[in-house]
């Protein structure tokens, strides 16, 4: 057991990998022996990643760590470990992929070996991002991890599919490029002849050149995550993707901007981030209100639910501008939460879509009647989606908001507002699709959820409202690692910090008090 | 030396240079209703060549020979077998599409082989005038191999553009040596570090129109901006798999021949040079992808991202000799087993004279052939520069030595550029992956010998983009006998 926990993050990386090698090593035409072994991988995968929660402490600093010389002439090292910011969010890739797989096992009906293999191998890629401690080999699972997605969407995505990978792949592309020269200049200005994350942290960086190498892992990370007005790829990537990829790309992509940010851009370049964050949080508000309206007047549910993603990262994004340590906390289970509700809604809007072949809101109404069993699923992560009180979203929300405070007022009642807009457009789009008379003749028919659409869609409800009611099982891992990172950024800046963070200043400290506020 | 003639640095060139010479003899005295074994004769020479470079690497005969003007170092050993290498490829690329286009002749291979003796000269000479002499070598081969196709159009003018462009390039790589003999009083390498080291003002303006010309004569085979001009044409007009040669050997060759002059022996006027290679690597690069953008035909995308990538090396060129070397000399091995496989994916799928070219040819390839498709994507990808493909560490490489040069606007003109190649790239990736076949598959069978051709660049594409490290240290080791 101990050899297992010694290696269990590369384990859980190289696992898909194995599995996507013998997937793609057997015939074509035994679709369904690959998706089963797609599924058994993928299922192994999360087994082990539970592993990881039993073992962890809940102490700041990495574990499970492993290290070995990998390109020993740069300074390159293959190492690997989670903290509080990342073990949560590798369960959640553990997690979804085999319901993704689970969810796509007839809707993906062509090319099944190479769907089965691209998914095993995007999920390698995105637990590798999550747990790489050497900017290297961060990079090199950034990228590697585009690939299979840029297939995902291209070969099995929807009519404008090719217009829509491509856009998605030049749009990361172009973003990530530059953070990778940003690397190399932090490579050599440093001198310290590695690029071991840790080692490079713990070497301070000229403030001037900070900003330059700031902005550029910032745009690799913004564009991710995506922060307005670097989404526009956003809208066509979801769309146009499968149902499996839509869900991946919502529930785990995406959370890799906002890790970035709090693993790479802020712990190297804290002066900067510092500087920064006063237009990180007002994008991140753009971005809530942003995505909320256009959400709003979205024909296509799909698209809705794509647009409400630029305005949930916006709230991530906010508690991570923040900096506060509830901040923080509430950003990544912020993150997990978007997992968990637009990951479903993704899959609910793909189960639909599988029945009528549009996704069309104007195309519904009335459905409750027909699919209660289905109504009731979408109005309960419908609720985790718009932070109702019980479900994880209100949480994470909340925990924003409140972690947001100190750091501007103004941006936390503009953030407000994009929750009650949430729940406009969300519900609205309930009302539209489930309640009235059914409207439309081509609905009648409408067969409920299916055994495996619920052995989907049961584990996700379950655990949106788990994570509502259990919050602090959660949460307390992740808090020494919010509260190290704050604490290690503000003993770097701390003659910066007096003027734009709020909690070491004392001024904007006093307007965090609540009592005070209310007076 | 005490008079003895060593010439153990030159047994590789002569092996290959004689098996040039049987292969013209077996094709006379093969019966005409017979097949010459031209292909397997030209491996075995190649493969015993390796040999020879494998038994000078291990054993001694590194000094410098015949007056200075040859060396078996550690760096032109690792030249040599990288072209050896990329020849035996090539090789095994050639005889099935030489059947399907009709020019299965044994010329082929002894132009192949003497083409080789001219690239192995080029990078252990050690002297202007031997170099010069390899470079035209390896050219005059080169001309005849453009021009096969006798009835073709293409190819006729290939060989012509390439002949005239390439006898215009001699002349100024000439004058440059001329030049340099002006200031040194010698061609040999030593002599001309030595003596540009200690220039006076009158001489250095000199030494300086020198080094320009000889720029210029390098950039004709390496095919940068502005002295590109031939190179899609003869890319397109030539048999592929010498295509495939001249675009991973003839650039490795003139590279390592270049490095060795201006990184080593015209080091004293880096300063001088550093900028004028900066700004011919940025228009390389700016030019050599736009124009790949707008290609319809592939092999002529391949030659201008060949172009492009030219640029890319150039970027490597302004950082410290022993630092530049290592980035070129990895890069170099990356980019010959890349630009083998793309253009050998091509190659190996002629038929009856034709061969895939257009984008239409190779739409829904990856549902019929799928692991061609595959290694084609593994290429083209890696040509892209993304990890986990050996394309993505060797540009890491080149573009980390420009940054450590304090040249981080090369580095970023060279990221910028790699994503609009990806997106010329890619589209060959679309057409492969997501879109439908037109029509029925009538391209040849690969074969046997292509497969392994194939098999073996993909398999070097991936491990050397995932465990770069022992030939990162192999390039080491060569870049520093340049010091």
């Amino acid at each position: 057991m101990s050899v297992l926990n010694q290696h269990l993050l590369s384990v859980l990386i190289f696992l898909p990998v194995v599995g996507a090698v013998a997937i793609a090593l057997s015939r074509r035409e035994s679709e369904t022996l690959q998706k089963i072994l797609g599924l058994v991988f993928s299922t192994a995968g999360f087994a082990l990643s539970l592993l990881l929660v039993r073992g962890f402490q809940d102490v700041a600093g990495m574990q499970f760590v492993e290290r070995g010389r990998w390109i020993p002439a740069w300074g390159i090292s293959y190492a690997v470990g989670v903290d509080g910011l990342s073990l949560w969010l590798v369960i959640l890739t553990t997690f979804l992929t085999p319901l993704a797989l689970l969810g796509s096992w007839s809707s993906i009906d062509r090319r099944v070996k190479e769907f089965v293999v691209f998914m095993l191998l995007l999920e390698a890629g995105m637990i590798g991002v999550f747990v790489a401690l050497d900017l290297f080999l961060f990079y090199v699972f950034w990228e590697a991890m585009l690939i299979p997605m840029y297939f995902l969407i291209g070969i099995w995505g929807h009519e404008r599919r090719i217009y829509a990978a491509v856009k998605f792949f030049l749009f990361t592309f172009a973003g990530s490029v530059l953070m990778l020269v940003a690397f190399l200049v932090l490579y050599r200005t440093a001198g310290v002849g590695s690029f071991d994350l840790a080692v490079l942290v713990a070497a301070p960086v000229d403030p001037a050149l900070q900003v330059w190498l700031f902005l550029a892992c910032a745009l690799a990370f913004a564009i991710k995550v995506p922060m307005f007005p670097f989404h526009t790829w956003l809208p066509d990537a979801h769309v146009e993707a499968p149902t499996a990829g839509s869900v991946i790309l919502a529930g785990v992509l995406l959370k890799m901007g906002g890790y970035g940010f709090l693993r790479i851009a802020i712990p190297l370049f804290p002066e900067a981030a510092v500087r920064f964050a006063p237009l990180i949080g007002v994008l991140a508000v753009i971005g809530i209100i942003y995505g909320a309206l256009v959400a709003l007047v979205q024909p296509d549910l799909k698209k809705l639910v794509a647009y409400s993603s630029v305005a949930h990262l916006g709230f991530v994004m906010l508690g991570i501008a923040a900096f506060t340590t509830t901040g923080l906390v509430g950003s990544v289970y912020q993150m997990l939460n978007h997992g968990i509700s637009t990951g479903a809604l993704f899959f609910l809007v793909g189960m639909l879509y599988d029945r009528r072949h549009t996704r069309l809101i104007s195309e519904f109404g009335g459905l409750k009647a027909i699919i209660p069993w289905y109504t009731a699923v979408f109005l309960m992560i419908s609720l985790s989606s718009i932070a109702m009180p019980g479900f994880n979203g209100f949480v994470g929300e909340f925990l924003i908001l409140v972690g947001s405070w100190p750091f501007s007022p103004t941006l936390v009642v503009l953030a407000s507002l994009g929750v009650i807009l949430a729940a406009g457009y969300i519900l609205w789009m309930v009302k539209r699709v489930f309640y009235g008379e059914p409207t439309n003749p081509k609905n009648e028919k409408l067969p409920d959820l299916s055994l495996r659409e619920a052995a989907v869609l049961v584990p996700l409800v379950a655990l949106a409202f788990f994570m509502g009611v259990a919050s602090p099982l959660f949460t307390k891992r992740i808090e020494p690692a919010a509260d190290a990172l704050v604490v290690q950024v503000q003993e770097r800046t701390r003659p910066i910090a007096a003027a734009s963070l709020g909690p070491v200043a004392p001024p904007r400290a006093s307007r965090a008090d609540p009592a005070e506020a209310q007076r | 030396m005490s008079g003895e003639l060593d010439l153990r640095p030159l047994v590789p060139a002569i092996i290959v240079g004689v098996t040039g010479l049987v292969v013209l003899l077996a094709q006379a005295f093969t019966p005409k209703d017979r097949r010459a074994p031209s292909a397997p004769l030209s491996l075995t020479g190649l493969l015993a060549a390796l040999a020879a470079v494998w038994l000078l690497a291990s054993g001694g005969g590194r000094g410098a020979v015949l007056a200075n003007a040859v060396s078996a170092d550690a760096y032109s050993l690792f030249f040599q077998a990288l072209l050896l290498g990329i020849a035996a490829v090539a090789v095994l690329l050639s005889p099935s599409y030489l059947r399907a286009n009709g020019l299965d002749r044994g010329e082929y291979y002894a132009l192949l082989l003497f083409s080789v003796v001219g690239m192995l000269g080029l990078v252990s000479s050690l002297e202007l005038v031997s170099m010069f002499v390899a470079l035209e070598i390896m050219s005059i081969a080169l001309y005849g191999m453009a021009g096969l196709y006798r009835s073709r159009m293409e190819s006729q003018e290939a060989a012509l553009k390439y002949f005239v462009t390439g006898a215009f390039s001699s002349a100024f790589f000439l004058y440059g040596v001329a030049l340099l003999y002006g200031v040194s009083g010698s061609t040999s390498l030593d002599r001309l570090e030595w003596a540009v080291s200690t220039l006076t003002t009158d001489s250095a303006a000199l030494a300086l129109l020198g080094a320009g010309m000889l720029l210029v004569g390098f950039g004709f085979k390496i095919a940068s901006v502005p002295f590109h001009m031939w190179a899609p044409d003869v890319y397109e007009g030539a048999p592929t798999p010498a295509t495939a040669l001249m675009s991973a050997g003839v650039k490795a060759a003139a590279f390592g021949a270049l490095l060795r002059v201006f990184g080593s022996a015209l080091h004293a006027l880096a300063g001088e040079w550093q900028p004028l290679v900066a700004s011919l690597a940025v228009i390389t690069m700016v030019v050599g992808n736009l124009a790949a953008l707008a290609q319809g035909n592939l092999k002529r995308m391949l030659a201008f991202s060949s172009v492009a990538h030219a640029g890319y090396v150039l970027t490597a060129l302004v950082a410290s000799p022993g630092q530049a070397g290592e980035a070129v000399l990895f890069y170099l091995v990356v980019y010959g087993a890349v630009n083998l496989g793309a253009f050998g994916t091509i190659a190996a799928l002629s038929r009856e004279g034709r061969e895939p070219l257009s984008l239409g040819d190779v739409a829904g390839m990856a549902e019929r052939r799928p692991a061609l498709a595959a290694a084609l994507a593994v290429f083209l990808v890696s040509l892209t520069g993304i990890p986990v493909t050996a394309g993505f560490v060797g540009k890491f490489y080149l573009f980390n030595a420009a940054v450590t040069a304090g040249w981080v606007g090369l580095a970023l003109v060279g990221v910028l550029m790699s994503v609009v190649s990806a997106y010329y790239y890619l589209r060959v990736v679309v057409a492969m992956y997501m879109r439908d076949p037109l029509g029925e598959d009538t391209w040849a069978r690969v074969s046997p010998s292509a497969t392994v051709a194939l098999a073996l660049s993909a398999v070097i594409t991936l491990v050397l983009g995932i465990y770069p490290a022992p030939v990162l240290t192999l390039a080491r080791i060569a870049a520093r006998s340049l010091l």
